[in-house]
């Protein structure tokens, strides 16, 4: 079984934590008061207002005009989340974190130590509360995609086994846009053409996913049967690091996608060097209005966590494959693979100026990142 | 041509010259050996156009004159001769002819004046230096020099002569991959001028001077000039040319560090035996050794993923804050081995940046670029 842990409302629940004068208030974290910035994180409290991560920090001030709204602390919120980490270490080595607030786990081979895979649920996420006073949602499932679903479906403070005989069961009455990668346009797809759960979905013929979503529908159709069988990589074992966003509105304007894959570039070269790792090859993944996506990629001589090199390669990708005409893009992706870890890089004795240069570069941002998140500062222009 | 040559004479000929003995076949001729008469001696010479060494040998010549041989031929033939003398004579169409006891070889041979020539020598520094120095001097940088680096410049050595008081030179030689770099001083007699900016030696040329450095017993000194990107090299009757590496040597002056004020000091020995010991478990390629520093200790340690781990803690005389980086442990060992003194002492600032070696009362220091854990 398959556990997936989710840190209840995890940046919000943290200042709680520790301001126990916020207690019970609207707590957003990320943005200002005077309408600048996006909302990074909202306790339950705000979001009973109907304000949500991503939206802008000005619709969340309309929305509850009371709510308190605090700068992100990444390096604690960091802190936090590797003690939650070193819990899930206790019970499996095959924790394949997410992001700082989820994690998946593999706990197979630890039952016969903690009892089976719910009784090792129970203790982790009572450990998480006793010692690290937070409160984590848990999902077990027999593959990752409905751990996940599980663990969403019980929040706040939800705790949901899905047996292996009981997935159909449960997945069924879910709406489609519970499946991993059904967005809004996804969902009108399939609404047009009546279906809106998933039990409607795996009602329909395989083909008919193929005609909508191209190869990407024989996922969602495998997803929709309760199939998933990528297994749970650990942290030191990431082949690869990925970011991809899909456009509320289909784009082909290059300058715009240049600016995406900036942003992308931006997120993951920072993962990569969090991780302390450097790539040797970085790939683009395009998915075409009509969902026909194709993957380039290309390699480097030298591996580099340099957002500057990973960023021109991508960016050059991105020129090559938009020459034929495809029509408009709806989503972009940019991914890292070939991997290199920091323990075995070699320092240079002579590190050429522009080089230099660009090295400052990331560790500044990273270092103002890292106190005032993500989101505090970026990359202007075109960036190649 | 004919002589008559001891079999040892011509098999030390061989041997000195075969080093740079082309063994690709692009151009046949770099394959050969030319051999020449001159009063009561043979010179033997080969080329691969970069670097040429000449070496003369006593023979009685009996007929003056030039042939060109196939080294590996002649070595192979002679290497199988018992002592004695040999003869060996050209014949019609650059045929040779080999004899030696109740042997006869008869081999093809190629026009001598095909031969490319030594390179005309017009030197404008020319210097004199012991050659016990020199060979220290090599001894003790060129392992830091670059194998088959992608920076072509960095598989050369920089050699520079300074003038250093009113009569005498200082010559220094650096080498460096990129990761490491070594620079020995030593003082020259008689420079009639000097190089300051200084010129690359391709890692090849010095090999070879070394090697006749440690071979020869000549009376004197040997002798460097420096001429017309050329480098010549004379020692008794060997004579090393090479042409010189073109383009700019890396500013190793900015690699050396400052305000390394953290100054740990061990045993060499103990040093060198934990290194050793540990980097068997260290991953292949890398020989990364985790460097602990702590106070009055430091802690090695090396992990394989398929292997397992080693770990060994050695005595060193510290105090205040340390710190954990890592190295690849050849690069400790080959500056460490440049070191004469039973102690040594690593100069560091903070986990990474560069480790300062240095011997300054021998003209020796290596920095050297840790490796991140």
């Amino acid at each position: 079984m398959i556990l997936h842990i989710d840190m209840d409302a995890f940046y919000a629940s943290v200042e709680e934590r520790d301001q126990p004068e916020l207690r019970g208030k609207p707590v957003i974290v990320g943005g200002n008061p005077k309408g600048r910035g996006v909302v990074a994180a909202a306790n339950y409290k705000a979001r009973s207002y109907g304000i949500r991560s991503a939206m802008p920090a000005s619709q969340a001030r309309r929305l509850c005009p009371e709510a308190i709204f605090l700068a992100p602390r990444i390096a604690c919120y960091a802190e936090v989340s590797e003690q939650i980490h070193q819990i899930f270490l206790n019970y499996t080595p095959l924790v394949e974190p997410l992001s700082l607030d989820e994690a998946f786990l593999d706990a197979t081979g630890s039952e016969k130590l903690f009892g089976d895979s719910e009784a090792i649920g129970r203790q982790i996420k009572e450990e998480i509360k006793a010692k690290i006073h937070l409160c984590a949602s848990v999902g077990i499932a027999p593959n990752k995609f409905v751990a996940k679903v599980a663990s969403d479906l019980g929040k706040p403070d939800g705790f949901l086994v899905v047996q292996p005989e009981a997935v159909q069961a449960f997945l069924d009455p879910l709406p489609v846009r519970r499946l991993w990668g059904i967005g809004k346009s996804g969902d009108q797809i399939l609404a047009k053409k009546g279906i809106r759960t998933i039990h409607q979905l795996r009602q329909r013929p395989r083909r008919l996913l193929r005609e909508c979503f191209g190869l990407w529908g024989e996922q969602l159709w495998a997803f929709a049967h309760g199939r998933d069988d990528r297994p749970v990589i650990p942290d030191h074992e990431v082949k690869s690091i990925s970011n991809e966003t899909t456009f509320e509105k289909d784009l082909d304007d290059i300058d715009l996608l240049q600016s995406h894959i900036v942003t992308l570039t931006e997120q993951v070269a920072w993962r990569l060097r969090r991780q302390d790792l450097r790539a040797r090859t970085v790939g683009l993944k395009i998915r075409f209005a009509d969902f026909k996506t194709i993957t380039r990629s290309h390699s480097l001589p030298k591996a580099t966590h340099t957002t500057q090199d990973l960023l021109s390669i991508a960016i050059d990708l991105l020129k090559t494959n938009l020459k034929k005409k495809q029509g408009p893009i709806r989503l972009l992706g940019m991914a890292v693979s070939h991997l290199v870890p920091g323990e075995i890089i070699q320092g240079e004795l002579f590190i050429n100026e522009s080089q230099q240069k660009q090295q400052g570069i990331d560790v500044a941002t990273d270092l103002i990142k890292s106190k005032y998140g993500q989101s505090a500062i970026k990359r202007g222009g075109g960036g190649a | 041509m004919k002589i008559k040559i001891d079999r040892k004479d011509l098999l030390a000929g061989i041997q000195r010259v075969h080093g740079v003995v082309e063994k690709k076949n692009t151009m046949p001729i770099l394959t050969h050996i030319l051999m020449n008469t001159q009063d009561q001696s043979v010179s033997f010479f080969a080329t691969d156009l970069e670097v040429g060494i000449q070496g003369h040998f006593p023979a009685e010549v009996i007929e003056a004159g030039s042939i060109t041989v196939s080294a590996r031929k002649l070595h192979e033939i002679v290497r199988e001769f018992q002592e004695g003398p040999v003869s060996i004579q050209s014949d019609t169409n650059y045929w040779i002819v080999i004899e030696s006891g109740k042997s006869r070889f008869r081999i093809v041979g190629l026009p001598p004046e095909e031969f490319p020539v030594v390179p005309p020598i017009n030197s404008e520094t020319s210097i004199e230096i012991n050659a016990t120095l020199f060979s220290s001097l090599i001894r003790r940088t060129l392992f830091a020099a670059g194998e088959n680096a992608a920076q072509y410049i960095l598989n050369g050595l920089l050699i520079q002569i300074e003038k250093n008081s009113e009569r005498n030179g200082l010559i220094r030689l650096i080498a460096t991959d990129g990761h490491r770099l070594a620079i020995t001083e030593g003082e020259v007699s008689g420079p009639n001028s000097f190089n300051e900016e200084g010129i690359i030696v391709p890692k090849k040329a010095i090999l070879e001077i070394k090697k006749a450095l440690d071979e020869g017993d000549v009376e004197g000194n040997p002798n460097l000039s420096i001429g017309d990107n050329l480098l010549v090299y004379r020692w008794g009757s060997v004579l090393i040319t090479s042409r010189l590496v073109e383009g700019d040597f890396p500013n190793y002056q900015k690699a050396i560090p400052v305000g390394n004020d953290k100054h740990v000091s061990m045993q060499k020995s103990d040093l060198e035996g934990a290194l050793r010991r540990v980097s068997v478990l260290a991953r292949e390629k890398t020989s990364a050794v985790k460097f602990s520093l702590e106070a009055g200790r430091i802690i090695l340690s090396a992990s394989n993923p398929e292997m397992g781990e080693a770990q060994e803690e050695i005595e060193a005389s510290f105090e205040g804050e340390g710190f954990v980086t890592g190295f690849n442990a050849r690069y400790l060992l080959d500056a460490l081995s440049a070191i004469t003194k039973e102690e040594a002492v690593l100069e560091f600032k903070q986990a990474d940046s560069p480790c300062l070696i240095k011997e300054k009362s021998e003209g020796f220091l290596s920095v050297i670029m840790p490796m991140r854990v």
